[in-house]
């Protein structure tokens, strides 16, 4: 701890007639109710702070809860990794999995029964025990919106995008929406989940931190405050780490969890602080007040490889960012106009433009990190003259519009962390094939992406990041019916949007058969086909796969980067 | 007295349901939270989902009825994003505003008025230059550049102040009003005191240095004013000092409309500071409406809001009142 008193008594008068004038206040009535805080509920008074054995890592927001079944945001998910687990985990710095609180596992023929036996001897934080029926509970919650600890209000929103729904929801035809059928526990140590269709992407689905177990009888004692600072407990799992402390807004503090079953963390105390200006967090881990840190300003990252106290780490890329088409506007419903756009895009210049070393140009809609990914075919050269080629054959058979309604992202995105001078360097490009564009940002939080589902754009700037580590995730989330981003598939939302196109039932059938095989070889060449055949198609152009960085101070050690999560267990300090 | 005071009262009633009727309008203009929450996992039909699970889909005028109606039970509803009851989150958010808001304030205070003074008692000399010069710098100076430079000079090349939060990795203090600094007097945790006070200095010196400037023109200007009333002159004239004139019969005559200003300034601070909560992460009400805000966190918007409105209300009321207790000559019947 870098403070002292001997520094603080430099503060002299100001100090003492700010204590004695606040303290004065003490008698006025305030106004509003002022009640303990979570970190008021285990407050110890304590001398000197000691850093020892504490690892603080700064990001710039608080997690939004500490319940993993209900959240979608990477802060939460940073803390909750670290808390929680659940039946399968995906391998130090990939995206393959492994076995975690399940030992192993077997399939059924039909791919529709799924067996797992579970890890022996493991307990919840709270001292109750891990078992079958702590499983078969935490399904059941999840799956079945009558279940009392189902929280009203609360939207399981991950639940939705890998299972499909939830206990009663049918489709139009009858059937339910839901992957999940039901939870059984077989004996103490073994599980049967089964299916009402085979699912590939299942034990990927199972590592995200989003469908880690929390202890029953926590979630019963906290009620609807759990996962909350306002919760008793806060938040129980049998990961590494235990919650000590939630003082809201300013840091997460998790101590050790002694008798957690793998190996222990390397470092007794974890806080979480939250710094929200990035140019205050990097200072702030320059200064060594801090460890670590996520979320760089793209300035920061040379300063960071320049400073010999620090060392950079780029996370695999698991995202990309692209350039997207909305095939019902002419002329981008005609192959010859989109690839003039993918030959006139000059992605390297993009990328030593509006990138500090933490980009790759794109040729594929899913990033290489992952399986499935083919390197057998080479990207559309940026090449003018070919470009202006095509573009001719385009306007021999379409018109183009004056100006382009071109979508520009007003905020950062993790791909996108220029997104105003990208869409100017687009727009740029664009002119040389005479192509142009009118820009538009319209706010991001209500406009945006309802604009470009419902066609309001025709050219648009927007990106995925991978959630479970297989290329489903990627390729049937952008391509598969039910997605309308290229207005490729039939699928137009806006009953005043223009005609929809006939849905591509190739791709779609090819993608669908690929989530339903067993065997990753089986799904790695139908990935790889895929992936071609969208190369081919171009229903928008990759622009970048961004590896997000982090910094560390240069006497951390023990860090594992990874395309699909952040876990700091194995990290201290020399 | 008493009666204006009441009538003061009930006039806030009006104010504060036009203030939910035009926050409740302005959030339906600016759309619904589904689209901020799905990102770019966004449909129309996720998106239908949540609008019905949150009443959403309600006519406005139901919305609008249960809105009040739970409000008036003191029920400000409940966060989407982190579904805690929002005025769970008020409890953490707004102590720690009051607190950087009075620290500001008392720098302002302590800085602003004898620089006004002085000026006004070296009139048209290099010291009433150089100080209206010192105003001018702190009115004008970014909050934000000036807080990333307290941060670089003080915090990381000196060392001498902590760079962000509000209490160091280890230190707890037990919350009694969320004010840490008071809450550690309360508790005897000296080591909490200083930590507490120790963290607070450089924002609320960030944050001061506007309203000093204000408080620092507008006393210099009331000062100005007074000292050439006949009364001053006939203070001087019997022989009195400079000193027991500017002190005794000049300020107490020029605080009329610095308390004014300071009230005003009181209540903007009080509505959260977001520039340099940002930068010190302060974790008051500015950072966390205005991430409401962008997150379109429709119950957390309409509660802090209505925090704001009713802060402004007391405030200027405060403000109304305290001209009679300074000026023996106004009478509020």
């Amino acid at each position: 701890m870098p403070h002292t008193r001997v520094r603080l008594s430099r503060l002299g008068v100001i100090a003492a007639c700010l204590g004695a004038v606040l303290a004065g206040c003490g008698s006025e009535p305030t106004a509003a109710p002022m009640l303990p805080t979570a970190s008021s509920a285990q407050a110890i008074p304590t001398g000197e702070p000691e850093n020892a054995g504490r690892l603080v890592f700064a990001h710039p927001e608080d997690a939004a809860k500490l319940d993993p079944a209900d959240v979608t945001d990477g802060e939460s998910l940073l803390v909750t990794w670290h808390i929680y687990e659940g039946l399968t985990r995906y391998q130090a710095g990939k995206t393959e999995v492994e076995p975690a609180l399940a030992t192993e596992w077997s399939v059924s023929d039909d791919g529709l029964t799924w067996t797992f036996k579970l890890r022996e001897g493991v307990k919840f934080h709270d001292g109750s025990a891990f078992d079958a029926a702590a499983v078969v509970w935490n399904f059941e919650r999840w799956f079945d919106p009558e279940n009392p600890h189902h929280f009203k209000d609360w939207g399981f929103e991950y639940w939705t995008d890998m299972f499909q729904g939830f206990k009663g929801e049918v489709d139009a035809e009858g059937k339910p929406k839901s992957v999940f059928a039901g939870a059984e526990a077989v004996d103490a140590q073994t599980v049967k989940l089964t299916l009402n269709r085979p699912s590939a992407p299942l034990l990927q689905n199972l590592a995200m931190g989003n469908f880690a177990f929390s202890s029953p009888a926590a979630v019963q004692a906290a009620g609807e405050s759990y996962g909350t600072p306002d919760g008793n407990p806060i938040a129980v799992g049998t990961g590494p780490y235990m919650v000590d402390e939630w003082s809201p807004g300013e840091r997460i503090v998790l101590v050790a969890n002694p008798d957690y079953w793998g190996d222990p963390p390397a470092t007794g105390e974890l806080e979480l602080r939250v710094i929200p200006d990035g140019s205050a967090r990097f200072l702030s881990l320059s200064s060594g007040e801090i460890d670590g840190m996520n979320q760089v300003n793209p300035e920061d990252i040379a300063k960071a490889e320049a400073d010999s106290n620090l060392q950079v780490v780029l996370e695999p890329a698991n995202n990309v960012g692209y350039l997207g088409f909305n095939q019902a506007r002419a002329p981008w419903g005609n192959l010859d106009c989109r690839l003039a756009v993918a030959h006139a895009i000059d992605k390297q210049a993009i990328v030593d433009a509006l990138y500090a070393g933490d980009a790759v140009t794109a040729k594929a809609m899913m990033p290489p990190s992952l399986w499935g990914y083919d390197d057998g075919f080479e990207d559309y050269p940026y090449d003018l003259a070919q470009a202006q080629a095509y573009m001719d054959k385009c306007l021999a058979a379409e018109s183009m519009p004056a100006e382009v309604v071109f979508y520009v992202p007003p905020i950062q995105r993790f791909y996108f962390p220029k997104p105003k001078e990208l869409g100017e360097l687009i727009q740029a490009q664009l002119s040389q094939i005479g192509v142009t564009t009118r820009i538009e940002s319209p706010d991001w939080g209500s406009l945006y992406i309802p604009g470009v589902r419902t066609g309001k754009a025709e050219l648009f700037l927007l990106g995925w990041g991978g959630d479970n580590g297989d290329p489903d995730n990627f390729l049937c989330k952008l391509f598969c019916g039910g997605s309308a981003d290229f207005n490729s598939d039939g699928q137009f939302e806006s009953p005043d949007g223009p005609a929809p196109r006939a849905p591509d039932e190739a791709l779609d059938a090819l993608l669908r058969e690929a989530a339903t095989l067993n065997t990753q070889a089986d799904r790695e060449a139908k990935y790889q086909e895929a992936n071609r055949m969208i190369h081919e198609k171009v229903p928008a152009v990759p622009l970048v796969h961004r590896s997000p960085p982090v910094l560390f101070r240069a006497n951390v050690k023990g860090y594992e980067p990874s395309p699909i999560q952040m876990i700091l267990t194995g990290v201290s300090k020399e | 007295m008493t009666g204006f005071i009441v009538r003061r009262i009930a006039l806030t009633v009006p104010v504060l349901l036009g203030i939910t009727l035009f926050t409740f309008a302005f959030l339906k203009v600016t759309g619904d939270p589904c689209a901020a929450l799905l990102g770019e996992r966004y449909t129309p039909e996720r998106c239908e989902q949540i609008r019905v699970r949150y009443g959403l889909d309600q006519p406005p005028h139901v919305q609008y009825g249960r809105y009040l109606q739970t409000t008036l039970g003191g029920d400000l509803g409940r966060s989407i994003l982190t579904r805690r009851p929002v005025t769970s989150e008020l409890k953490i958010v707004f102590p720690a505003t009051v607190e950087l808001a009075l620290a500001a304030m008392l720098i302002a205070v302590c800085a602003g008025i004898p620089l006004g003074v002085i000026a006004a008692a070296r009139h048209n000399s290099a010291v009433d230059l150089g100080a209206m010069v010192v105003a001018l710098v702190g009115v004008s100076m970014p909050v934000f550049w000036l807080g990333l430079m307290l941060v670089y000079a003080l915090a990381f090349k000196l060392g001498w102040f902590p760079t962000s939060g509000r209490l160091s990795a280890g230190v707890h203090v037990e919350v009694v009003t969320g004010l840490y600094v008071l809450d550690s007097v309360l508790g005897r945790n000296w080591d909490g005191f200083w930590d507490a006070l120790h963290h607070l200095a450089l924002p609320a010196f960030a944050l001061s240095t506007i309203p000093a400037a204000i408080v620092a023109r507008i006393t210099r200007s009331a000062m100005l004013d007074v000292l050439g009333q006949d009364y001053i002159r006939t203070a001087r004239a019997k022989g009195l000092g400079e000193r027991a004139v500017i002190a005794r019969h000049a300020l107490a005559n020029a605080l009329l409309p610095v308390v004014t200003v300071v009230g005003l300034q009181t209540g903007f601070l009080l509505s959260g500071a977001v520039l340099t909560e940002t930068i010190f992460a302060w974790p008051g009400m500015g950072r966390w409406i205005v991430d409401a805000i962008s997150s379109n966190d429709v119950p957390v918007v309409q509660g802090g809001v209505l925090v704001f409105a009713t802060v402004f209300v007391v405030v200027n009321l405060v403000v109304d009142i305290s001209y009679a207790w300074l000026d023996p000559r106004i009478r509020f019947t």
